[in-house]
């Protein structure tokens, strides 16, 4: 198992963000969290890379737990944040140094070459980040999560603002990453999951609504698109 | 931590502030010590930066927040807090790379004053005591 998620719960104040949140996801698999916006999708992200840290609950990424060893956690996951924040006055290649550096690589400049090779950043390698259209920044964002070939590779929305063309080119890379890393992503649109997931985590206000394959999902109610079926699940008023 | 260091005098020197900054330091007290004090270099007649560390901590309360504020905030506003506080790195780390770049760059600011001020002072007051006359009497200045 890469990801064992086990009653996670995160409070603001009085509202619960995540509440009860078990799950568990096995290697080598592409899941797709999905849900309404604020259903809790990114800060469980969150937790699992170890930004923040649970109310109670625990969970286990790559057999080390989040609360007792998170370095270890850390040193396995790739993350791309919600909004893909980088230093825009820096290289892209710098920037990719920096980051190696932060993640403890050891061979820094082949490994800098690996990230930028498979998110096919060479056309802009020696430009500023902050020249770079939005496309290309969300490459260098990946490519800054893969930099030391983590096991797990957590993305927040990794094709938000993207072109069509874009669109697709992040899927497929994000397709091949798959091949041989679980990849735990969000998004809130549907497509997205049917064009790369194999299986759907359906929050809704901070709980799960449906966690099934793509195909167990559609049999559900094989009259309804994707689409409906994700408003049916999502649409009433939670009560919290 | 050594990373954190580096990425922090690298962006430190790339931007455009840090001229300001530094510039600012070096034209301020060089007032003080050539021009405005009563007492500065020429008119006391000794080799002595006493004038610049009189001034030096007023300015440096300014100069070293200009440096520093921005340090931790602005991670925070960009987001790239998050990037940084998930890689494999304490937190005690990242903010000693950060301490320490600052530091650093301060210290060599004040070392940079201290270089490119001595010449300048110490050889026109050795001049100026080759042309006194015998008895004292100061041919210029």
């Amino acid at each position: 198992m890469s990801i064992q998620v086990n009653q996670l719960s995160k409070r603001y104040g009085n509202q619960w963000a995540v509440n009860d949140l078990s799950f568990e996801i096995p290697t080598g698999e592409i899941v797709g969290f999905l849900g309404p916006n604020g259903a809790g999708k990114s800060t469980t992200m969150k937790i699992l890379t170890g930004y923040i840290p649970a109310t109670s609950g625990d969970a286990v990424v790559c057999g080390f737990n989040l609360n007792t060893d998170s370095l270890s956690v850390r040193k396995r996951v790739g993350y791309l944040p919600e909004h893909n924040p980088l230093y825009l006055d820096m290289y892209v290649t710098e920037y990719l140094q920096f980051s190696a550096g932060m993640a403890g690589v050891s061979k820094v400049k082949s490994a800098v070459e690996n990230a930028i090779e498979l998110t096919q950043l060479s056309p802009e390698r020696n430009k500023k980040i902050g020249q770079l259209s939005k496309g290309y920044r969300q490459r260098v964002g990946l490519a800054q999560a893969l930099i030391h070939d983590p096991e797990v590779l957590i993305l927040d929305e990794p094709t938000s603002g993207l072109d069509p063309n874009q669109v697709v080119e992040m899927r497929n890379v994000i397709k091949n990453l798959g091949k041989n890393k679980t990849v735990l992503l969000s998004t809130h649109i549907m497509q997205e999951v049917e064009a790369m997931c194999s299986r759907v985590i359906l929050l809704n206000h901070g709980k799960i609504v449906a966690d099934n394959t793509l195909d167990g999902l559609k049999k559900t109610s094989p009259n309804d698109s994707l689409e409906t079926i994700f408003r049916n699940l999502t649409s009433h008023v939670g009560s919290i | 931590m050594w990373v954190v260091f580096k990425k922090e005098i690298r962006s430190f020197l790339g931007s455009f502030i840090a001229y300001i900054v530094m510039g600012v330091f070096l034209i301020i007290t060089g007032i003080f010590m050539w021009i405005i004090q009563e007492n500065n270099v020429l008119d006391l007649g000794i080799a002595s930066l006493q004038v610049m560390f009189n001034i030096a901590p007023y300015i440096l309360i300014f100069l070293v927040s200009a440096i520093t504020m921005r340090s931790l905030s602005e991670e925070r506003r960009l987001g790239t807090i998050e990037i940084l506080t998930t890689r494999p790195v304490s937190d005690t780390s990242i903010l000693l790379g950060k301490y320490l770049a600052a530091v650093g760059l301060i210290v060599s600011r004040c070392c940079l004053r201290c270089f490119t001020t001595t010449p300048f002072v110490s050889w026109p007051i050795r001049y100026k005591a080759l042309i006194t006359a015998p008895h004292g009497d100061r041919i210029w200045g």
